[in-house]
């Protein structure tokens, strides 16, 4: 930068900071803080995870379950009877298995804990700052 | 110092004090309102402007992670939604130059200038910041005022570094310009002498 720029740059930085900073009306953090508190109100709304015709509905068709106990003759009478599902129970499979020695369920353990820590401890980080 | 303070009331607003958020509202509300004010060039504007800042700034202060400085994070809201109010109204009130050079003149307008009373010296830069175009405004504002780094102006107006250093340049040349042509006209209207 030449001496001339050097200047210059001296210049507008003594103007800029001697203009200095305007003032909003006197009112204005009144204003801003009665917004605030506004959206802050309808931030904390209390608004039901389930609403009010969801319980409703929850309602009739416990309701329906348990008349259909007391008034449907059900004694001695099986679906798997009806559709002759018991033969599925005949069909033989077996689940594949899995073998880890104790020490790599260790392992598995102590890092499924250690993936777990991480956000609490990034949050406690932040929140240090 | 600030940085520690600014975490603490972001930390009570959090927690629900919302008379927590106030004290930052007091502490930057100059500072926001100028920027805005430089970008709208219309005070009753600027003032929703920055109350929508502050507001938006309220809402979102559960994203504000602390990467940044809490001051960097709310100039770069107030930047948008000057930004956007600008281009809503679809208009640009910048004042044409005469001219952008400016060698050899420094030291005969800084000469002008000191002859004129303080607070005269005062209006008479903060009419030339007004006239520079929006951006311009506010990155001069931001570099010679508060002492951002180009880094930190460009992280605020998402502009590369430099581009900003390209609008210092610019808007440094235009604002001495501006000076220049506000001042003397100022002392010719005084004292019916020119410089």
């Amino acid at each position: 930068m030449d001496k001339q720029s050097n200047t210059e740059e001296a210049f507008i930085k003594k103007s800029v900071q001697e203009a200095g900073l305007l003032k909003p009306d006197p009112g204005f953090s009144q204003r801003v803080m009665a917004a605030v508190a506004q959206k802050s109100i309808a931030k904390t709304v209390y608004r039901p995870l389930i609403t009010k015709p969801i319980w409703a509905l929850l309602g009739c068709m416990v309701a329906a379950c348990i008349a259909i106990l007391f008034f449907l003759p059900t004694e001695g009478i099986s679906l798997f009877d009806r559709w002759g599902w018991a033969k599925l129970s005949a069909i033989e499979f077996s689940m594949p298995t899995l073998d880890l020695s104790q020490t790599v369920t260790y392992a598995i353990g102590f890092l499924v804990l250690f993936l777990v820590q991480i956000p609490f401890l990034k949050r406690s980080f932040i929140l240090r700052g | 110092m600030n940085q520690t303070t600014d975490q603490y009331y972001i930390e009570k607003t959090m927690q629900g004090d919302t008379q927590a958020f106030g004290v930052l509202v007091e502490r930057y509300q100059d500072f926001i309102f100028t920027i805005v004010l430089r970008m709208v060039k219309n005070r009753e504007e600027a003032e929703e402007v920055a109350q929508d800042s502050f507001v938006k700034a309220y809402e979102s202060l559960s994203s504000f992670r602390g990467e940044s400085k809490f001051s960097s994070w709310l100039y770069s809201i107030a930047y948008r939604k000057a930004l956007d109010r600008i281009r809503q109204q679809k208009r640009s009130r910048t004042t044409p130059l005469m001219e952008e050079r400016t060698e050899g003149n420094t030291e005969l307008v800084e000469n002008a200038l000191d002859y004129l009373q303080g607070q005269e010296r005062s209006a008479i830069i903060q009419k030339a910041i007004q006239k520079l175009p929006e951006e311009e405004a506010a990155i001069i504002t931001f570099y010679y005022f508060e002492e951002q780094s180009v880094k930190e102006i460009a992280a605020i107006t998402s502009l590369s570094e430099d581009n900003v250093k390209i609008k210092l340049f610019r808007s440094r040349k235009k604002l001495h310009t501006l000076l220049k042509h506000f001042v003397v006209h100022e002392i010719t209207k005084h004292n019916g002498q020119a410089i």
